[in-house]
């Protein structure tokens, strides 16, 4: 046998390599396509996730505007075009990214010719020995074998690859859903979050001084009925006077009449830049009789609010005046300022002493806080305040005041009666008093053991004679053979497969408690 | 003559006396066309086989007819629970000389020849079954401190009943791994039992003629070897070895659950070996990996070791090698 010739004439190996470069190059073409519609289905199978991406960034967008400038900055039609016309984009990215990764092989390029057309991996066998220097015997018979397959190959037209369906399946529509629940959630809160983030009042530390007339302009605007946010607003401060009557009109009477007896009502056209400064310095005063902290702090915030309602006022004094008899009617009920009195036994002198400095204001300051007054009930209404109609809890260091009775401030932390409501660790120690022993039966006292010497007393025994066993007198019969019967081993295999089967059960029902 | 025309001849040539061959076993065998590739191929590539089947399927027969075919040295050993390594090794035994004295001389024992039929090999004891570990692996037996190399070809096929195991001691792995191909030997078809009777219940006796050698198994077995293998056939070969070895990368969950152990390189020889004499018998130069394919079965069939969770589900070596050949795909093959 001859080795490490070269492979049959010049001519013929040229032929062959042209051949095999015509099969590689058309392979690489119809692998290209084949691998470009692969490349987009994988893509299309991410395509309702991706679709989540859009709605999800717009609806924490639009959440973000509701304490903060909103971080979304497209409108509703522009959200809704955005997140349909997004999700695709990426898809298209992706796909074009899949498809360049892919790189087409020489050698996969011959195997497609010999997988689809029968071939036994000739030309693939050719090709590998016709890029080596020296074939042996039947590496040259290998490649000479393969030409006329070359030529068929050449001559054949290869069916079309087959390429996955689209994955449409159902379980992949519930994203599509969700992502379409998304955005229209973004979308609602979009067309409501970005007013109340964009309001200049509740950003901290603007200064009531700095709102100019544009920025009430521009809020006045947002006011206006085709905003959804505005018409809520407005039913909600519609209904605040009726809610307001129900809870306590009587109350209103009863603080209206003890707080000012000078009664004024000429002050009410006072502007509202002076309305707001009575109010502020107000409540420094409430703050300098030593009001509890918990009061002046709940006190803080309706003074925020009292700012809008007062440009409102300016901007619209017909409505204002519409309004105002009947917000007069239910301002007192739940207000801050009795809540002050309410605090707790110790604070009430602070409390007297503020109630004579809002006498000593007077009544240029009465009806601001009229208007302040309403801005709280409206609050109240709003949210409750149960903090505020409870006393603060007695939390001094000290655990010596243990005593069995009742503290009616407890407010239900700290368990019965006066013990242990201190902070710290002292805070974490039960404040239920348990008894420190159970009551038990005596144990049987001391267990005395006594040992006595004594001698071994010995016993005689009746002596057995030893008889023959006898001769065997028939056969022994079948011995059993010492491995298992077939029917014994059944009974092993049944019994181990009724364990695992038993054990296959169990892990299935734990499985889902575990992940709970 | 160019070295492609001299390859294609000595091609042509195997192909002509395997056909010899499998013409004259047909003449005693009936059916079983598989297992006589199958033995036939095994033999071509320098293979051992392993036999299995119920009794009074014509394994015997078949070893039988095939020597006689080959005109080998033919020689049966029927395995028994007693009998000792000596008993097929050989030994030395007292005899009388010429002189009138007595002399040590060397028995051979039946294990010194071509062909060897090892029947009912699973009767014997472990001790017994492993004497053939190295005249199988090394061509060679050692007894004391005399080596007898072993004359090519060196055949050993071996049959095992699967029924009846009571009183069987089953083969070591390092026994059953030093087989090239596991034979499955089934009943055979309707057809096939008119012929069987026609056969043997008549007046007429069969003949078979010898149609080779000794020589010219040796010059076909040098052809099997010097037939081409790409690179892809024989990383398919390896993929495929590496996936009946369970916890490997490549394995499939089936094998890492019921198998305890894979094939070992040998499986990779036995696979190339296999699937060059595929080729050959196919017309072809190079080993493919539909060749590969087509040998996998009973090259690895035997190479796996199952353990106990494979048996109490009754999953067999055959289904684990099915389903390696369904996981692994040929190098550069298009998923299309």
């Amino acid at each position: 046998m001859t080795e490490g010739r070269a492979s049959g004439t010049p001519n013929e190996n040229v032929s062959m390599r042209h051949h095999l470069e015509e099969i590689v190059s058309r392979g690489r073409q119809k692998l290209r396509a084949w691998a470009a519609k692969e490349a987009l289905r994988a893509a299309f199978s991410r395509l309702f996730l991706v679709s989540l991406g859009v709605p999800c960034l717009a609806l924490a967008g639009n959440l973000v505007g509701f304490v903060a400038p909103p971080l979304w900055p497209f409108g509703d039609v522009a959200t809704v075009v955005i997140a349909l016309a997004a999700p695709f984009l990426v898809v298209a990215a992706i796909a074009l990214a899949l498809f360049l990764r892919e790189k087409v092989d020489r050698r996969v390029c011959l195997a497609l010719y010999d997988q689809v057309l029968g071939f036994k991996g000739r030309l693939q066998a050719a090709d590998e020995f016709m890029a080596r220097e020296s074939q042996s015997a039947f590496q040259q018979a290998a490649i000479e074998d393969a030409v006329p397959y070359a030529r068929q190959a050449l001559a054949a037209q290869l069916p079309a690859l087959r390429t996955s369906p689209l994955p449409l399946h159902g379980g992949r529509w519930p994203l599509a859903l969700l992502s379409v629940a998304i955005l229209a959630l973004a979308v609602l809160i979009g067309g409501v979050a970005p007013e109340v983030g964009a309001s200049p009042l509740v950003v901290p530390g603007e200064p009531l001084a700095r709102l100019s007339a544009a920025d009430e302009d521009s809020v006045e605007e947002e006011a206006e009925p085709p905003r959804p946010k505005s018409a809520s607003r407005r039913t909600l401060r519609d209904r605040r006077p009726a809610s307001l009557g129900e809870s306590g009109p009587k109350d209103d009477t009863r603080e209206r009449g003890s707080r000012s007896d000078t009664g004024t009502g000429d002050s009410r056209s006072s502007s509202a830049s002076e309305n707001a400064a009575a109010s502020l310095a107000r409540q420094a005063g409430r703050a300098a009789a030593g009001a509890s902290g918990e009061g002046t702090a709940q006190m803080s915030e309706p003074r925020e609010r009292s700012d809008k309602p007062n440009r409102e006022n300016e901007s619209n004094p017909q409505e204002t005046k519409e309004q105002r008899p009947e917000t007069s009617k239910g301002v007192a009920g739940g207000s801050g300022r009795s809540t002050g009195s309410r605090t707790s036994t110790s604070d009430q002198p602070a409390a007297d002493d503020k109630a004579r400095n809002d006498e000593a204001e007077g009544d240029s300051t009465d009806d601001a806080e009229d208007e302040e007054d309403e801005e709280q009930k409206g609050a109240s209404t709003q949210r409750p305040v149960l903090n505020q109609r409870k006393a603060a809890v007695d939390r001094s260091l000290s655990p010596s005041g243990i005593s069995d009775q009742e503290n009616p401030d407890a407010n239900g932390r700290g368990g019965r009666g006066g013990l242990k409501k201190t902070r710290g660790v002292a805070a974490m120690l039960l404040g239920v008093p348990m008894p420190d022993h159970l009551r038990g039966k005596s144990n049987p006292g001391r267990v005395k053991v006594q040992r006595e010497r004594a001698d071994p007393d010995p016993k005689t025994a009746v002596p057995d004679d030893a008889t023959g066993r006898g001769s065997r007198s028939k056969p022994i019969g079948y011995l059993p053979h010492p491995t298992l019967e077939p029917w014994m081993r059944e009974t092993i295999r049944s019994y181990f497969l009724a364990e695992r089967r038993a054990d296959d059960a169990s892990q299935s029902q734990s499985t889902p408690s575990t992940t709970n | 003559m160019s070295s492609a025309d001299e390859a294609r001849a000595r091609a042509d040539e195997f192909k002509t006396v395997f056909a010899k061959v499998k013409t004259e076993v047909a003449k005693m065998v009936v059916g079983q066309e598989q297992v006589v590739d199958g033995v036939l191929t095994a033999m071509m590539a320098g293979g051992h086989v392993l036999l299995e089947g119920v009794p009074g399927l014509g394994k015997t027969l078949l070893v039988r007819s095939l020597s006689q075919a080959v005109s080998l040295q033919f020689s049966r050993i029927q395995f028994t629970p007693d009998m000792m390594p000596a008993d097929i090794q050989g030994t030395m035994v007292l005899t009388e000389a010429e002189g009138g004295g007595h002399q040590l001389t060397f028995q051979q024992g039946p294990l010194i020849a071509n062909l060897i039929l090892a029947d009912e090999i699973n009767r014997a004891t472990p001790k017994t079954q492993s004497a053939l570990l190295e005249a199988m692996q090394e061509k060679q037996v050692t007894v004391g401190r005399r080596t007898i190399h072993l004359e090519e070809p060196y055949c050993v096929m071996a049959t095992q009943n699967p029924v009846e195991q009571e009183g069987t001691y089953p083969l070591p792995e390092a026994q059953l791994d030093r087989f090239l191909f596991k034979l499955i030997v089934g009943y055979p078809a309707e057809s096939e039992y008119h012929a069987i009777l026609d056969r043997t219940t008549g007046v007429g006796d069969v003949d078979i003629q010898p149609v080779t050698d000794g020589e010219e198994i040796n010059n076909l077995r040098t052809t099997v070897r010097s037939v081409a293998e790409p690179e892809a056939a024989r990383a398919f070969a390896i993929r495929l070895v590496m996936a009946t070895q369970p916890g490997g990368d490549s394995a499939p969950a089936s094998v890492s659950e019921c198998a305890s152990l894979g094939s070992s390189p040998r499986g990779v020889q036995g696979l190339i070996l296999a699937g060059k004499v595929q080729a050959l018998l196919d017309d072809r130069f190079a080993v493919s990996a539909d060749d590969i394919r087509a040998v996998a079965l009973p090259v690895l069939r035997h190479r796996i070791l199952l353990n106990f969770r494979a048996q109490a589900n009754n999953v067999s070596s055959d289904e684990l090698v099915e389903d390696v050949l369904k996981t692994v795909t040929p190098p550069h093959a298009v998923a299309a």
